[in-house]
């Protein structure tokens, strides 16, 4: 997140007050804002315990005892969606982050030097495209164990080209732009040059491409868990109570799946809204 | 007066189309400790490319003849470090377009500090200080404030000012001024080129200035050269050159600048089209312009030889040394 306050200061530096993000824009990182409050303080406004079995209380429907029904044990669902916001966005935050780090490095490294070792980058990006993600995903589970961190490490390889690409794009760009042949003329470092001033000015660029990446990586990270190799039970997650809830749709007990699924299609729409909207803010700028 | 700047047989070659082309032939000049050396010559005569080769900021597959000698040192020897604090310490460049040359995103407070803080080890409160105090040497009104703004909250001769203290913060021995005036409205141009002057006579700075009007060069510096299509076809004192010119590029060029003492109809330009540098034939390279070509001129590429203390490329400089002085403008028109 404080990389997008950075990019936005930035645009705001350069041009306007306020990029021009509008209400779709403002209201996706709104709501983006709200969730995140919702996973760091997760613990404190549970309204009862995620973890407590209650088998007696199963599938009870949405109502006053359990805001959105309960699930085949009889823990609130709501509680469960509440927690589970921890694991599913910080599963695709360590995704994208890497992701963004490793792909702006190679592309920046790769506009800078140019020439036979650009050419020779761009192959390796193109192959590195037909990596599947999720099947690295499961190689890597299958060889690191369960859990969080094999899948995220994974996904995130598998995502670096996608971030290559794009910034390597405006990194070409800013390249050719004279004030860097001013800076190259003051007797700047190559590293200083790329970290102090193509770096900032590619930040927008590069927070947009890594917002719209977030919601695939989500939904990644969520079919993982769906097949039960990623986070592991009973520890709540999205794309694991979407999993756990489908024998109640079945028994007319769509509650879990419907309300966790929503949950990551929502998450996932205001992801892509903002992303779109940021790009094209970047792109209005040059 | 010692020599600071010395080029010797400089050709440059780029790559263009699969094949090396020489955009600049056979290139010499050399600036003294503190004095002003001007660069004369149309759009792609081969200025900013001998300016860029002092900088080595060619362009990737540039190939490189002959020296570049600052102090006494050959540019082309440096390595990385050494060429960074050669960029850094000794030289400063001033560019044609001061907007494009900053980063929209940095304040002029950041962009004027980041080379005294890297270059010179000051902390970023005395630099900032130091910034402000050149600002107010270059007439900026309100200098603490300017140090927060954008470029682009500036105009463009405020913003040139900007450059030039922000050049010269550094204490260079030599500026490279490319066109520094160029892109200014006519009212700034005079300002700005009035400031840098004084400030390069105040502290005895060397400069290489880099322009296409032949009287600016001949006011501003103490010698200049005239380039054409890559060669350096004269070379000279500036107020010989504008009274004596040797070289009959550099005669038609100070007759098409409008002149007060004169009235006329329509002003003269030099007939044919500009030769760009890649292009330069076997014979002289002006020949195909020239009121005075003869077949010699077509067949043989005159040599820059010396003629009366200056250094003129002219196969028949001698025999038409009176008429370049006098009367061109007769036999120019007379010529179309």
């Amino acid at each position: 997140m404080s990389a997008l306050v950075m990019g936005r200061r930035r645009l705001a530096a350069g041009r306007e007050a306020y990029p021009r993000l509008g209400v779709l824009g403002w209201t996706s990182a709104g709501f983006l804002a709200l969730i995140a409050l919702i996973a760091v303080f997760a613990p404190l406004i549970t309204p009862q315990d995620p973890l407590a079995i209650d088998l007696g209380n199963a599938h009870v429907a949405p109502g006053t005892d359990y805001f959105l029904g309960s699930d085949a044990n009889g823990r609130d669902i709501l509680s469960r969606l509440i927690v589970g916001s921890r694991t599913s966005l910080l599963g695709p935050l360590g995704v994208v982050a890497l992701a963004a780090a490793a792909g702006s490095t190679i592309a920046i490294a790769s506009a800078w030097i140019g020439g036979r070792f650009d050419q020779i980058v761009v192959r390796v990006v193109d192959a590195w495209f037909s990596f599947p993600g999720i099947l690295l995903a499961i190689l890597a589970v299958a060889v690191f164990g369960s859990g969080l961190m094999a899948p995220v490490i994974a996904l995130a390889i598998s995502y670096i080209p996608y971030s290559a690409r794009v910034t390597r794009s405006g990194a070409i760009r800013e390249r050719r732009l004279p004030y860097v042949e001013a800076l190259q003329v003051q007797g700047f470092s190559a590293w200083r040059i790329c970290t102090r001033h193509l770096l900032p000015n590619l930040a927008p660029l590069i927070v947009a491409q890594a917002t719209v990446a977030f919601g695939y990586a989500m939904v990644d990270l969520a079919a993982i868990s769906f097949l039960g190799l990623g986070v592991q039970p009973p520890t709540p997650d999205w794309g694991l109570m979407v999993s756990q809830g489908k024998n109640g749709i079945l028994q007319g007990h769509p509650q879990e799946t419907l309300f966790a699924g929503l949950a990551i299609v929502l998450t996932v729409l205001a992801f892509n809204l903002l992303g779109d909207r940021i790009s094209r803010v970047y792109q209005e700028r040059s | 007066m010692s020599t600071l700047l010395e080029i010797e047989g400089l050709s440059v070659t780029l790559p263009a189309g699969g094949e090396q082309r020489q955009v600049i032939h056979d290139v010499s000049l050399a600036i003294g400790e503190g004095e002003a050396h001007g660069l004369v010559g149309e759009s792609g005569s081969g200025k900013s490319m001998t300016a860029r080769s002092i900088m080595r900021l060619l362009p990737p597959g540039a190939e490189v003849q002959g020296a570049v000698r600052f102090d006494g040192t050959d540019v082309n020897s440096l390595d990385r470090g050494a060429l960074r604090r050669f960029r850094g310490n000794d030289v400063a460049m001033i560019f044609q377009d001061p907007r494009s040359h900053t980063n929209p995103v940095r304040t002029i407070g950041d962009f004027m500090t980041e080379a005294l803080c890297r270059n010179r080890g000051m902390g970023k409160r005395d630099a900032l200080k130091r910034a402000a105090e050149l600002l107010e040497e270059v007439f900026v009104d309100d200098p603490e404030r300017r140090l927060t703004q954008y470029p682009d909250e500036l105009s463009g001769g405020l913003l040139q000012r900007v450059m030039i203290s922000a050049a010269l913060a550094v204490e260079p021995r030599l500026i490279i001024a490319d066109e520094p005036t160029t892109a200014l409205d006519v009212t700034n141009q005079a300002e700005v080129m009035a400031i840098l002057d004084e400030l390069r006579r105040e502290r005895g700075l060397a400069m290489l200035f880099i322009t296409h009007d032949l009287d600016l060069a001949a006011a501003v510096c103490d010698h200049t050269s005239v380039m054409y299509a890559g060669f350096v076809v004269e070379s000279q004192a500036s107020e010989r050159l504008h009274d004596r010119p040797r070289h009959p590029y550099s005669a038609a060029l100070s007759h098409a600048r409008p002149s007060i003492d004169r009235t006329l109809d329509r002003l003269p330009a030099v007939p044919g089209r500009p030769l760009s540098a890649f292009e330069a034939p076997s014979g002289c390279a002006f020949a195909d312009r020239c009121p005075f070509k003869q077949t010699r001129c077509v067949e043989e590429a005159p040599a820059l030889r010396e003629l009366d203390g200056a250094m003129v490329r002219c196969h028949r400089a001698e025999e038409l040394a009176e008429t370049l002085a006098g009367s061109f403008q007769e036999d120019l028109s007379g010529h179309t």
